[in-house]
């Protein structure tokens, strides 16, 4: 008996350790990107950026404030909301295949900025019409499927995932018919958009997305021990005390808040928000007061290193973040995938 | 709380799905101290009953009272403090250790309790102990329908008030000793003060460990009472529609259904 509750305060710490030790990389990785690219910043100047500004040289100073860190700040805001969402999502679903884009998001806020460079709209607002309308796109998307979905209360999760199959097949084919009637120029921008990029990186957007991230991090993580609980199946976990059908609208919500930010400002960007949470649930257990955290930190990461790729690997020109993030997550998924789970004895 | 009060009372409960009528006219009590056994048929609606009587389904008339209360005015985790219930499809989660999932069992209670002493003393009663760090989706399935059952219980022990434990076939897949000692166990609590219903089909282990059965049959209460005058040969073979026979050994019974033979 003690044996084995040693056994398990010893598994509780080891992947807490984990935890941590992922919290202690995110500083390491956003610092690496943040010296490295065009202009390479040296461990001394990195220092004396923030210690003695002076000794900088002034072109350094501005690479690396007004383009460098937004860039690497908003990569990491958008790879842990993708990340964060995709956490919420499969733990509603109890499906590992679940994405963020299931909801119907992800292909709303395409159409949405799709749309606006049909139209050559979006250097309007100052560059802003472009973000709002993939938002707004995002979110209409989301509410057909609720008006659909009798407001997510309808009973099933397997009725809502085949709604939103249906729904983003229904918006991919307006989206397709977009991309036909484009001319050159437009279908270029809408390409490199639907692959992703955090190019366009700004400290307006960066606070922005802050906000969002907080809000979802507010959201999922009052309803962490919710999601674990579901994973006994609904039913169950409504005699176990949950409110399912809030806990089920809060978590869309959440995800549609989170996908709709990030997308807005870098663009759609796969296999984030389903890769990442796998990453932490293969490397911490499956409870998300561990998952929601550990998922946030590794698609923070996974996204900067993807950017840092997409703006170094074929310099000066610029690839899609989006081409990256499979190339770069991809093989450490599989080799997770290899190796024995930890958390069995 | 006075004892034989009933603390979770069905009455005249009528639900129907499209044109099928699935239960019609239910009543039954869970009275604090009791264990009592629903059996019947498959399809007879036993499992619906338990979906309504755990306020899970609303029923089309009738009404389900919860302490005197109606268990639709409930919020699910003041719900949940005082009903406990395990169902037949209980998802095995991976990632999720044996004690993790027990601890589950107290979601509806605050934080400040020490749930992790609460999963632990539920799995050392249920000889569970060894199996605290096993991941859920390892274990066979009459393990996980202990672990369930363990959860379940932990759900409404240690509160000021006495509680209902709903139970859906919860020894389906266990072998004969673990049978009888997940039944044991549950009549320990109705004996503790808990009321208990369990949806069971073995009919040596209603005779043995029910005080009360009820025989539900094509969504109507047949007949209810003490389990010795319910758990008679002639009743069963006309319910399940199979010869049922009683054999005597040794000053102990037994209810057997040796062949197919039609009853009706």
């Amino acid at each position: 008996m003690n044996a084995e509750r040693e056994n398990d305060s010893r598994r509780r710490s080891r992947a807490h350790g984990r935890l941590w030790l992922l919290a202690a990389l995110l500083p390491l990785v956003l610092l690496t990107a943040s010296a490295v690219g065009a202009v390479n910043i040296g461990l001394v100047d990195l220092w004396n950026l923030v210690a003695a500004p002076a000794q900088v040289p002034e072109i350094v100073r501005a690479v690396f404030w007004e383009i460098r860190l937004p860039r690497v700040l908003l990569a990491a805001l958008v790879g842990a909301a993708l990340a964060l969402a995709g956490a919420g999502v499969q733990g509603l679903f109890r499906n590992p295949l679940a994405d963020p884009a299931l909801i119907g998001v992800s292909a709303g806020a395409a159409l949405g900025a799709v749309v606006c460079f049909f139209f050559g709209w979006e250097g309007l607002l100052g560059g802003w019409l472009l973000p709002l309308a993939a938002f707004v796109g995002g979110w209409l998307a989301v509410l057909v499927l609720g008006i659909f979905n009798a407001g997510f209360a309808a009973g099933g999760t397997a009725k809502l995932i085949l709604a939103g199959v249906a729904l983003n097949a229904m918006l991919g084919s307006v989206l397709g018919f977009f991309l036909f009637s484009a001319s050159d120029d437009a279908l270029r921008s809408m390409t490199f958009w639907t692959l992703g990029s955090c190019a366009s990186a700004q400290w307006p957007q960066v606070v922005v997305l802050l906000i969002f991230l907080a809000i979802g991090v507010i959201l999922l993580w009052r309803n962490a021990r919710s999601l674990d609980a579901l994973q006994f199946g609904e039913e169950q976990a409504a005699h176990l005390g949950v409110s399912v059908v809030r806990v089920r609208r809060e978590i869309i919500l959440a995800a549609a808040l989170l996908v709709g930010a990030a997308t807005a400002f870098a663009g759609t960007i796969g296999f984030i928000g389903l890769v990442a949470p796998h990453m932490a649930r293969l490397l911490l257990g499956g409870l998300h007061r561990l998952v929601l955290p550990g998922a946030i930190l590794l698609g923070a990461m996974l996204l900067v290193l993807a950017d840092l790729g997409a703006r170094t690997l074929a310099a000066p020109a610029e690839l899609a973040v989006g081409i990256l993030t499979a190339v770069i997550g991809g093989p450490f998924f599989l080799a997770l995938l290899r190796r024995p789970s930890s958390w069995s004895t | 709380m006075s004892k034989n009060v009933p603390s979770l009372v069905a009455e005249e409960i009528t639900l129907s799905r499209e044109t099928r009528r699935i239960l019609d006219g239910v009543s039954l009590a869970v009275t604090p101290g009791k264990f009592m056994a629903v059996i019947g048929p498959n399809g007879a609606g036993k499992s619906t009953l338990l979906s309504v009587m755990s306020g899970l389904f609303k029923a089309g008339s009738g009404q389900v009272m919860l302490n005197g209360r109606a268990i639709s005015d409930y919020r699910p985790s003041e719900r949940a403090r005082h009903c406990a219930v395990m169902r037949q499809d209980n998802a095995r989660p991976s990632g999720m250790t044996v004690l993790e999932a027990v601890e589950l069992g107290r979601l509806a209670y605050g934080a400040e309790e020490d749930v992790r002493s609460v999963a632990w003393e539920m799995l050392q009663q249920m000889n569970l102990s060894d199996l605290a760090g096993r991941d859920c989706s390892r274990l066979s399935g009459g393990e996980w329908q202990r672990v369930a059952f363990a959860r379940t219980v932990a759900q409404i022990s240690g509160g000021e008030t006495a509680g209902v434990l709903l139970l859906d076939e919860p020894v389906s897949s266990l072998d004969p000793s673990h049978q009888h000692q997940l039944l044991g166990e549950a009549r320990r609590l109705a004996r503790a003060g808990h009321g208990v219903l369990a949806i069971l089909h073995d009919l040596n282990l209603t005779a043995h460990y029910a005080d009360e059965v009820a025989l539900l049959a094509a969504g109507r209460i047949h007949s209810s009472g003490p389990a010795s005058e319910i758990m008679q040969p002639a009743v069963l073979s006309e319910i399940y529609g199979c010869r049922v026979t009683e054999i005597r050994e040794g000053g102990q019974r037994a209810l057997v259904s040796l062949s197919a033979e039609r009853t009706r």
